[in-house]
């Protein structure tokens, strides 16, 4: 007999107030770092708002003009190379990237696994995830290996998780997605869904070093 | 906040360059950070210290491009969120205990039981709330650890308030399933 916790248990576990104080110099030492470029504009912004008054209308058009064309150029700029996800470009900051090529990862973002009419339903499932997986192509560069992969299963709204973590080979991935389908067809057991979604989360290391990190989570 | 008198102030006065702004920024938020980031890493001050710093850092070059669509302590946590995340993925943080290390780490059973039991709790619900989704993980973490609320979520995240609560479902659903006692 298993026992999971209810969503009130959950909201009060995570919500338990736990508020410690910061180091006393913690500030200090943040606004010492506050880079000088942010100051750039300070003395021309403020002067221009003390002037605002007695600029002339045609230097305003000329401005106005001006600030049309940056914009219009902004918006062609956007249309051409949209805007990088400010969130990603963060989260790799600091990190080695390495192109695509070179670590060649070619997993469906997410896919759709179905029962087989006919047949027992958990051999059918599994045949149809092994089936995928087969088509799955594991990093390929020498020195890349595997630092975590999680493979999700989402009938619906719940979700069946098999995470390994460690430096692995890409041969050596086949016993761990093993192990995952094996308990992921647990979860198709107990399911009476003749649809399933999967999608996988894998992180990929090179000489020790965290060089690319992917995740196809459900958007 | 002192001279800015609300978060648009402050923002024209960041964008104005203006270091004041800056410091008032730092003030109005950092203690908030800190405390995200204490929860993230299991209550390790002086690491959480750290990635306080290193997330404004990170938040210094990255200001041009805050839209104000949120407020900037939401914008703040996403930074402080993916700096945790960064700093835990070095695969040197994924290596196991060693023995020898194991063996030192002080056995406080069977004396503080109770608080030993609650202290793992605690920590097994961090964990799963690491291994969440990265879709789900940010909206646990903002809104429960952070306080944020759904509407300023969903401002953020640019879908409805509706999105975010069944994406929270979705993830206590999630966090149901890893939490499940034997």
């Amino acid at each position: 007999m298993t026992r999971r916790p209810t969503d009130d248990e959950l909201r009060r576990r995570l919500s338990t107030p736990a508020v410690p104080e910061p180091p006393a110099d913690l500030a200090a030492r943040i606004k010492a770092e506050i880079p000088g470029e942010l100051l750039a504009g300070a003395p021309a912004a403020a002067a221009s708002r003390s002037r605002q008054h007695f600029v002339p209308v045609s230097l305003r058009l000329m401005a106005a003009s001006l600030l049309l064309g940056i914009g219009v150029g902004w918006v062609g700029a956007n249309f051409v190379r949209p805007p990088a996800d400010l969130a990603r470009d963060i989260a790799l900051d600091g990190v080695l990237t390495i192109p695509f090529e070179p670590v060649e990862v070619l997993v469906p973002p997410r896919w759709q696994a179905e029962r087989h009419p006919g047949r027992a339903a958990r051999d059918a499932c599994l045949a149809c995830l092994q089936e995928q997986v087969r088509l799955w192509r594991f990093p390929a560069a020498a020195g890349v290996s595997v630092v975590r992969l999680t493979l999700f299963v989402d009938p619906h709204d719940r979700l069946h998780r098999t995470t390994v973590e460690g430096a692995l080979a890409p041969a050596a991935l086949e016993t761990p997605l093993e192990r995952g389908l094996e308990a992921a067809r647990g979860c198709f057991d107990a399911r009476a869904e003749a649809r399933f979604t999967v999608f996988i989360e894998f992180v990929v290391g090179s000489d020790g070093k965290v060089v690319w990190v992917e995740a196809t989570a459900p958007r | 906040m002192t001279a800015y008198r609300d978060e648009a102030s402050l923002l024209a006065g960041l964008r104005a360059g203006e270091r004041a702004a800056a410091e008032a920024m730092v003030d109005a938020t950092y203690r908030l950070v800190f405390a995200l980031l204490c929860r993230l890493s299991g209550g390790d001050r002086d690491l959480a210290a750290d990635l306080t710093q290193e997330t404004y850092r990170r938040a210094w070059p990255a200001l041009g491009s805050f839209d104000g669509r949120s407020r900037l302590s939401t914008w703040l946590y996403r930074i402080a969120t993916n700096t945790y995340l960064n700093h835990v993925r070095r695969p040197r943080l994924l290596a196991p205990l060693e023995e020898e290390l194991a063996a030192i780490v002080p056995d406080r059973s069977p004396r503080q039981d109770e608080e030993a039991i609650a202290r793992q709790g605690e920590e097994r619900l961090r964990l799963a709330v690491l291994a969440l989704p990265e879709a789900l993980r940010f909206l646990v973490v903002a809104h429960f650890w952070g306080e944020v609320p759904v509407r300023e979520l969903a401002a953020a995240e640019g879908v409805s308030q509706v999105a975010v609560r069944k994406r929270l479902h979705r993830a206590f659903a999630v966090l149901r399933q890893m939490l499940e006692e034997p």
